[in-house]
This record gives structure tokens, C-alpha cells and sequence, in this order.
């Protein structure tokens, strides 16, 4: 009698924890998840966020909807620190760009610390590159050096922000070649790429898939890339080590979430952002608006990141990029 | 004839039984919004772009061009009523158009906004059509210094708007500024007179504060006059605008246009920026300049024209060069490049269906919202009939949940009341708030552009000068001052002698 | 020689933008100022500030020479009511819901018109502007917003 009392209750007991985390679950997504993306909508990064947007939604399953949220500012800090104060409920997560997500709490105090975020999965890895306007005399990065060489002072880079990865790049470039540059910030590729367009800034320092996305049909000319073979999608790109540059430097973007998810739903979410990046409709579509993919589940994703920070830290000690 | 085709080509795609039935959709949603004051069409296209991925993508951006034009429209009809600026380029038409209404010629008001815009739409589809690579070229033209030189050209001349003292004008035109500063600078990440609330680390939005400073005030003040009985129009005389009205407002519209082409191919802030600066034009070339913000037609026929041309003319440097030059067309480039298309100089040439489609069906849009819209100014006018006590709560509360839904923070709310009562005493100091609202909005492009200026000047402060376009701007800026203050110091003088 | 107040108004109007101007710029001091060619945070807020303190004394100063109105008393009813109805929907919308929250606001609106209307009118106003507004942004448009009180 008892026995049956005690096992009843056990089993009772089991119903009700089954119930109490099964429907948490099985009901996430109930409402929709925003997407966090620390840069103006048509950049890079909010390509990737809308093109991919619509796998993890059908590989959620259940009607899931996940709305894109454009939060640019302060080199994608403003973007990052909405992912970190957000509650870690599975309904806001956000692409962290490197090297930005990492550089900016290096150089100054932040809203947001890199252990507040978890990471999930790393879907692009978009090299440095530099483009000229088209009319101009410089074809090749010997050209641009020996221009930059002759006018000290004149030559203005656009990038998206100080400590981004076109910011670092340009530093690294200038430091390399003994050239003294102008460095001119902008909100998003999309602003630098207009300015560069109406040939008021010289260079514009953005991604190669950024670069190739917007050269189509305009007249830009993207004279070297940092990475360490050309990129299929761009075969006539030399990279800056053909040119004797020794740079490699790229931008990851991968999603986040705030530290903390309920196991169960941190699981559903991953699996459905791997399973929708590596669906060939998404590769078909990445490849249509020229985002190099690089996916990495949870674990690969932070050991790189790991190593990529205290190589920043390490040159943040001889060439700190911020004033 | 090149553009014939290219315009029949339009029409066939925006004529297809679904494409008609998406404008419709569109423009139907979008003055929904735009009436109730607060929800803003950028939330509305962000929470519908999921669903225009499964439409086929001409149908998508004619559904989400809709909305936009649509909402524009709806907005000046709540501007108009209650007094209430759904965004800023509807914030002109509060002046004169809410006047009107007062005055008992609200349905004139509606009818004179709603022919205007048609006419500043069907005469920028055709410029569109004919012009519009050629007018994408203007926006390249436009570097950071020249941003610079038109910003202040815009800002000085919306000291033109006040009928009071100048002095006072550009001084709720460098509050605004201030105001915009308000939270994170996009540039260095500091955050800026916050007073330690995280919610104004994105800044103030437009919202509560256009909503405060107008809806809120207005109602108050509606209370005070009244001794809170508030019987807020005159008699109605008449439903439809008369002779002198359309007569008036017709040249007023055709400059309009004009002013709203040019300035809308600029990407940031062309809307509203044109929506001021015609009326300003307006204001100088009128022969009864005291008229205005007393229900002038000149001064509602202008900004609507011109806030409407603008806001297609914004689709050229989208279109043809991928500049979004506002928040909702940046979502539409979104919707593109979730189809595939990447906007640019190919997208006339390798996707003319769509480029065509597209602007055929901004042309059936607004007649479709004329036609919509027309036979509602009855019901509109009607509403002003219902007596204010019942009125007025029903508008606070709309314009709490519409602040409200903006990011979902009651925060939002509590500053929209804040900024009811600030608007209240500046209403009271004689501080007109339309001055405050321009810099509120350009001042953080102001900043953003002059700090890029110097930048490639290397602090060299000529360049606003010896640039040809930033230089006659800001000539163009001088005139205006030196037009706007002689008779203020010939009045300043005839007082100091009556003294 | 005493001043003589001439215009109120503007005096207070000037006053007002001085203090404002003062400080902000006394807040912008905190911020790295760069220079010209370089600007940094506290540039242009400082230079903006500045301009607002002197636009403000181009208020003020004439105002003690030259006659004017003075500020018309304000009307605190309605302005109290009408900021306290917002204020509830800030205070209340998360825990009482939007119906409760509509009710209380028509209620303490009513007090704002001078000639009141029957108890019954108010709190028929409130639950019809509450069903309209759950219907057209709840239902409708599939906002957000919470409809009933949580405990």
C-alpha cells in the first residue's frame, strides 16, 4: 500500500517534472526570437543575419519566426551589448563579428564582457579587402603604397569603425609599409561604399564578399585581399601576400546568446542554426550574395575565438589601434 | 521611344491580378498605421518581411512600397486632425493642416494633402521613368561636406517657421541638436548625457518626443482654452476645398514637388528635410506670409507634396545605386537581398521587370490611396465632431500604445510625458516645437558628416567653403539669414524708437 | 539702478535655454574633446552647448530692455491630468494589463474637462476604448501587449 503510495507519487513526481521542462521546450519557440545585428541593415552582416534567418526559422520548426534587428553604432558595440543585457531566454540572440566583438573591450571600457555571450555557431569568415574607385590610377597595392609614399596624410581609408577589422588592417598596412594614412570611420560598408562610390574617401577597406557584393556593375576595383589563397567567388583578386603583404585578417560572424540558456532550448537553437547553415539552399544563397562560409559548432567556434583574442591582445601591446 | 516600353513593361507587371492586389494590401495596411499615431511603418515592413519571402519579389517590394506611402499618407491625416506628427516628415503639416481643421476646413485640409501627394507622385514616377539614373548621380555628388552645408542650409531655414523671434527659432533648432545627442556616439561608443538610463543609450526616439511635444500639448492646451469643455473645431462649413483653396495650393504643390525631387534623392533625412524646406519656400514667396501656421493652403499643399515626392524619389539611389536612405528602404534592400537581388546599376538592366513594376506601381498606389481615401474624409471629419471630453482620452491612450509598441518599453511612455509637459512651457515661453523636431533629426547626421569633413581636411575648415556645391549652399544659407533678419531689425529699430 | 522686468517671457525663455546650454556643456567636459581635424566625443556637444548659452542670452538680454508679455499662468489642471493619465499607462501596462489600464486612465482623464460626465459615461468610454483597442492591436495587428492584470 504504501509501496503503491510511493511509487504513485514517484511517478507522479516524474509527470510533473516531464511536464514542467517537457512543454518549456517542446512550446520554444512561442513567440518570436529577434536577431540581433550590430550594423546598418545592407551591410555584411545583416545579409548573412536575413539571408540565414528563414533556415533556422523551417529548421525550428512550429512557425517559428526570428526578426532581424539593426542596432549599428559603435563598431557593432551597441548591437552586442543588446545580446548581453538581454535576458538568456532562447528569444534574443545576435551575430558577433569579429574581430570587433573581441578588439573593443580591449581598447576601451564596454557595455558588454566577451564571458557574457554564448557562443553557438560560426557561419562566415569574410577576408579583408581593399577597393579603389575604378576611374582612378591605382591598380595594384605597389601602386597604392607608392602613392601613399608620395602624399603622406592623403590617402583616406574608410572602414566601419575604430578597432574593426578594415580599422586593424589598415594599421597593419601603414605599419608594414612605412605609409601614413587617413582613417574615416563609418556606420556600416554601406556608407563607406557610397563615399567611395562619389570618390570622396580614396580606399575603401571592407570585406571581400562585401566588396564583390557591391562591385557588381559599379565602377569599384578590389586590388588585394587578406586571405591565404584567392577566394573562388573572386578569382582575379590577388591576395596581399602575392603582392609581398604578409596580412591575413578576416571577419568572423558567427551567433550568440546571452550566457545562461536553458539547456534544452540552448540544444534546439544550436541544432537548428548548424542544420539551416549547412542546408544547400543556404549554401546556394550564401554563394548568390558572396558569403564565404565558414561553419563551426559551439566548441570550434570559441577555441578560435580563444586564440584570436590573445593574438589581439598580443598586438594591442605594440600597435594599439585605438588613440 | 525607350520609356514607353519601359513604362508598358511597368504596367503589365504592375497591373497582374496579384501585383494590384499587393498595392492594394499595401497601401490599405500602411494608412492604417500611419493613422493611429505611434506605429511607425519601419516596425510594421520589419514584422512583415519574414512573410514577403514566400511572395514572389516584384510583389514583395510593390506590398512593402505600399506600406511606406501608404503610412506617409495615413500620418498626415492624424497630423492634420490631432495635431500628432506620426513622423517627421509629417510634422509640417501639423502647422497648417491642423489650422485648417480648426478653422472648420478639415475636410478641405484632407482633400487639398491627399491631391497634393497624388500629383507629387504621378509627376515623380514620370521623373523616375525619365530622369532617374541620371538623378542617382546626384546623390554621389554629395560628400560629407556638402552633407554639412545643406544640413545648416535646412536648419536655418526652419527658423523661417516661426513667427516669433528668430533668435528664439535657432535656439529650439540647437536644442533639437542637443536632444540628438542624446545616447551612444556612433563614432567613439561614449555614451552621452544618458543621466545613467540604459534605455537612452540608443538615444531618444522620435516618437515620444514629436508625440509630447505636439499631441500632448495640443491636448492640454485644447483643455485650457475650453475650460475643459473643449469643442475643438468650428462649425464645418464645407467637405470639399473651394475655389481659392485649390487655387492657392496648386502652384504651392507644383514647388513642392520640385523641392521634394531634388532633396529626396539625397539619402538621409530627404523627406523631411524637403517637407521643411518647402514650406519655407513657401513662406518667403507668399504675398500674405502672416497667413501662415493659421491655416494657410500654401502651407499643408507644399510639405505634402513635397514629403510625398521625396519619398519616391528616395527609391533612385535605392534602386540604382543600393543607398537606403532611410530606415524602411534599407529593410527593402533587405527583402532584395533575401530574393537575390543585389540593388544596383544592374538591377534596371538585368531585372527591368522589376525595376519597372515597381515604379508603375507607385503610380497606381496613389491613386489607389485617393481613391481610398477620399470618401473616408467624411468619416474623418465626423470624428471631430464627437465631443472632446470623450475624444481625448481615446487619443492619450493611442498614443501610449503606439509609443509603447516602438520597443515595447513603458519607459518610452514615461518620456512622452516628460516631453508633454516641456512642451507645454516652451508653448507657453512662445517656443514653437517644428524647429526643435528638424534638429532633433539631422543633428546626429550634422555631427556625423562634419566630424568626416574634418577628418579628410585634416581640420582644414575651407573646404565648406571652396567646394562648389557645399560653397553655394552655404551662400544660399547667407542669403537667407540676411532675407529673414532685415525686416527683424527693421522692427527691432522701430521698437527701439517707439521706446 | 534696479533692472525693470520688461518681458517675462523671453527672460524665462532665455533663461531656460542658458541653463540647459550650461549644462550640457558642463556634462560634456567629462568627455574627450579631440580636435578639429579629429574630433572626439565632447567636440560637438561642447560647441552646441556653447551656441545654445549664447542664443539664450540673445533671448534674454533684450528682453530687459525692450516690453513684452509676461508668462501666462499655466493651466495645472489639465496639464497634471493629462500627464498622470500617460503616466499611469507607464506605471500600470506591465502588471494591471491594457484592459484595467484604459479604465483607470479614462477615469482620471475625465477629471481633466472641467464640466464632468456621469460616472457611467466614463467607465462605458473606458471598456468600449478598451475592447477597441485589444481588438485593433492585440488581435489586429498581433502586438505585444498585455491584456489582463498578472499576479
Amino acid at each position: 500500500m504504501l509501496a503503491r503510495m510511493t511509487s504513485l507519487s514517484i511517478l507522479a513526481a516524474a509527470v510533473l517534472a516531464v511536464a514542467g521542462t517537457g512543454p518549456a521546450v517542446a512550446e520554444y519557440p512561442d513567440k518570436p526570437i529577434t536577431m540581433v545585428v550590430g550594423y546598418a541593415a545592407g551591410g555584411g552582416t545583416d545579409i548573412s543575419a536575413r539571408s540565414l534567418a528563414p533556415y533556422i526559422e523551417r529548421y525550428l520548426g512550429g512557425g517559428a519566426r526570428i526578426l532581424v534587428e539593426n542596432r549599428p553604432g559603435a563598431g557593432g558595440e551597441i548591437g552586442f551589448a543588446a545580446v548581453s543585457d538581454a535576458a538568456p531566454d532562447g528569444y534574443t540572440i545576435g551575430f558577433v563579428n569579429t574581430p570587433n566583438f573581441l578588439t573593443i573591450p580591449i581598447e576601451r571600457k564596454t557595455r558588454y564582457k566577451v564571458e557574457q555571450f554564448d557562443l553557438l555557431a560560426n557561419i562566415v569568415d569574410d577576408p579583408g579587402a581593399f577597393s579603389v574607385h575604378a576611374d582612378g590610377p591605382i591598380k595594384t597595392l605597389a601602386d597604392l603604397v607608392a602613392y601613399a609614399k608620395a602624399n603622406p596624410n592623403t590617402v583616406s581609408v574608410g572602414t566601419t569603425g575604430v578597432g574593426s577589422d578594415d580599422h586593424i588592417a589598415m594599421l597593419i598596412f601603414q605599419k608594414q609599409t612605412g605609409t601614413k594614412l587617413v582613417h574615416v570611420p563609418f556606420p556600416g560598408a554601406a556608407a563607406g561604399r557610397t563615399a567611395l562610390l562619389g570618390k570622396h574617401i580614396m580606399v575603401g577597406c571592407m570585406n571581400i564578399g562585401e566588396a564583390m557584393q557591391y562591385s557588381q556593375g559599379q565602377p569599384l576595383r578590389t586590388i588585394g585581399v587578406m586571405a591565404d589563397k584567392r577566394w573562388s567567388l573572386a578569382p582575379d583578386v590577388p591576395t596581399f601576400a602575392e603582392q609581398g603583404l604578409p596580412i591575413t585578417l578576416s571577419s568572423l560572424r558567427g551567433i550568440a546568446a546571452p550566457v545562461g540558456l536553458p539547456p534544452a532550448i540552448r540544444a534546439k537553437l544550436v541544432k537548428a542554426i548548424l542544420d539551416a547553415a549547412r542546408d544547400p539552399a543556404f549554401q546556394a544563397a550564401a554563394a548568390q550574395t558572396f558569403q564565404p562560409l565558414r561553419i563551426l559548432d559551439s566548441a570550434e567556434y570559441t577555441a578560435v575565438l580563444k586564440q584570436m583574442d590573445g593574438d589581439f591582445r598580443e598586438l594591442w601591446k605594440t600597435t594599439p589601434w585605438s588613440r | 521611344m525607350d520609356i514607353l516600353d519601359n513604362l508598358v513593361l511597368g504596367l503589365t507587371v504592375a497591373l497582374s491580378l496579384q501585383n494590384l492586389a499587393l498595392c492594394f494590401i499595401g497601401a490599405l495596411v500602411g494608412t492604417l498605421i500611419g493613422v493611429l499615431p505611434g506605429l511607425g511603418p519601419t516596425a510594421t515592413v520589419a514584422m512583415l518581411l519574414p512573410i514577403t519571402f514566400y511572395l514572389p519579389p516584384v510583389g514583395a517590394l510593390i506590398m512593402l512600397a505600399g506600406i511606406f506611402y501608404g503610412s506617409q499618407y495615413g500620418g498626415s491625416t492624424t497630423a492634420i486632425l490631432v495635431n500628432i506628427p506620426g513622423e517627421s516628415s509629417s510634422v509640417v503639416s501639423c502647422l497648417d493642416g491642423h489650422a485648417m481643421a480648426m478653422d472648420g476646413r478639415a475636410g478641405s485640409a484632407l482633400a487639398i494633402a491627399a491631391l497634393a501627394s497624388l500629383f507629387a507622385g504621378v509627376v515623380t514616377t514620370f521623373v523616375i521613368a525619365i530622369a532617374g539614373p541620371a538623378l542617382a548621380g546626384v546623390a554621389l555628388m554629395f560628400g560629407p561636406a556638402e552633407y554639412v552645408a545643406l544640413m545648416v542650409l535646412g536648419l536655418v531655414s526652419a527658423t523661417v517657421l516661426t513667427h516669433g523671434s528668430l533668435t528664439k527659432g535657432i535656439a529650439m533648432v540647437v536644442l533639437g541638436i542637443l536632444l540628438g545627442n542624446v545616447g551612444t556616439d556612433v563614432n567613439s561608443g561614449q555614451i552621452r548625457y544618458a543621466f545613467g538610463f540604459p534605455q537612452l543609450y540608443d538615444g531618444i526616439d522620435f516618437v515620444p518626443l514629436a508625440m509630447g511635444l505636439f499631441g500632448l500639448t495640443e491636448i492640454v492646451a485644447n483643455l485650457e482654452q475650453t475650460q475643459g469643455r473643449g469643442v475643438i473645431a468650428s462649425v464645418i462649413n464645407r467637405l470639399w476645398p473651394s475655389r481659392e483653396d485649390a487655387r492657392a495650393a496648386a502652384p504651392a504643390a507644383v514647388r513642392g514637388t520640385v523641392l521634394g525631387i531634388l532633396l529626396g534623392v539625397l539619402p538621409g533625412g530627404g523627406s523631411t528635410l524637403a517637407s521643411f524646406a518647402a514650406y519655407t519656400l513657401e513662406k518667403r514667396v507668399s504675398s500674405t506670409p502672416e497667413k501662415f501656421g493659421r491655416g494657410a493652403v500654401q502651407g499643408l499643399a507644399a510639405p505634402e507634396a513635397a514629403n510625398n515626392a521625396a519619398a519616391q524619389a528616395g527609391f533612385i539611389p535605392m534602386l540604382s545605386l543600393g543607398i537606403p536612405p532611410n530606415a524602411i528602404m534599407a529593410l527593402m534592400i533587405g527583402a532584395m537581398t533575401l530574393h537575390g537581388i543585389q540593388p544596383g546599376p544592374l538591377v534596371m538592366t538585368g531585372q527591368p521587370e522589376l525595376f519597372w513594376g515597381m515604379i508603375v506601381s507607385m503610380l497606381i498606389g496613389n491613386i489607389i490611396l485617393v481613391v481610398l481615401n477620399l470618401p473616408l474624409i467624411g468619416l474623418w471629419v465626423r470624428l471631430l465632431k464627437v465631443p472632446y471630453d470623450l475624444l481625448f482620452p481615446a487619443i492619450l491612450v493611442f498614443c501610449c500604445i503606439g509609443t509603447y509598441t516602438l520597443r515595447s518599453s513603458t519607459f518610452d511612455v514615461a518620456m512622452m510625458a516628460l516631453f508633454g509637459v516641456v512642451g507645454y512651457v516652451f508653448r507657453k515661453l512662445e517656443c514653437e516645437p517644428a524647429p526643435l523636431l528638424l534638429g532633433f533629426v539631422l543633428g546626429p547626421m550634422l555631427e556625423e558628416n562634419l566630424q568626416r569633413a574634418l577628418l579628410l581636411s585634416q581640420g582644414d575648415l575651407a573646404v565648406f567653403v571652396t567646394r562648389p556645391i557645399s560653397g553655394g549652399l552655404l551662400a544660399a544659407t547667407v542669403i537667407l539669414l540676411v532675407l529673414v533678419l532685415l525686416p527683424t531689425v527693421k522692427r527691432g529699430r522701430s521698437e527701439a524708437f517707439r521706446e | 539702478m534696479a533692472i525693470r522686468l520688461r518681458s517675462g517671457r523671453d527672460l524665462t525663455a532665455g533663461l531656460v535655454f542658458m541653463a540647459v546650454g550650461g549644462t550640457a556643456l558642463w556634462m560634456s567636459s567629462d568627455w574627450p574633446m579631440g580636435t578639429l581635424a579629429s574630433m572626439d566625443a565632447g567636440y560637438f556637444p561642447a560647441i552646441v552647448s556653447s551656441l545654445l548659452m549664447l542664443l539664450g542670452a540673445g533671448v534674454a538680454i533684450p528682453a530687459l530692455r525692450f516690453d513684452g508679455p509676461p508668462v501666462e499662468s499655466f493651466a495645472m489642471r489639465p496639464l497634471l491630468l493629462v500627464t498622470a493619465t500617460v503616466v499611469v499607462f507607464a506605471v500600470l501596462l506591465k502588471y494591471a494589463g491594457l484592459v484595467l489600464t484604459i479604465a483607470v486612465m479614462t477615469l482620471l482623464a475625465s477629471f481633466a474637462a472641467s464640466e464632468r460626465r456621469r460616472l457611467l459615461v466614463t467607465l462605458v468610454l473606458g471598456l468600449g476604448l478598451a475592447a477597441l483597442c485589444v481588438g485593433l492591436f492585440v488581435f489586429g495587428l498581433g502586438l505585444p501587449i498585455p491584456i489582463w492584470p498578472r499576479w
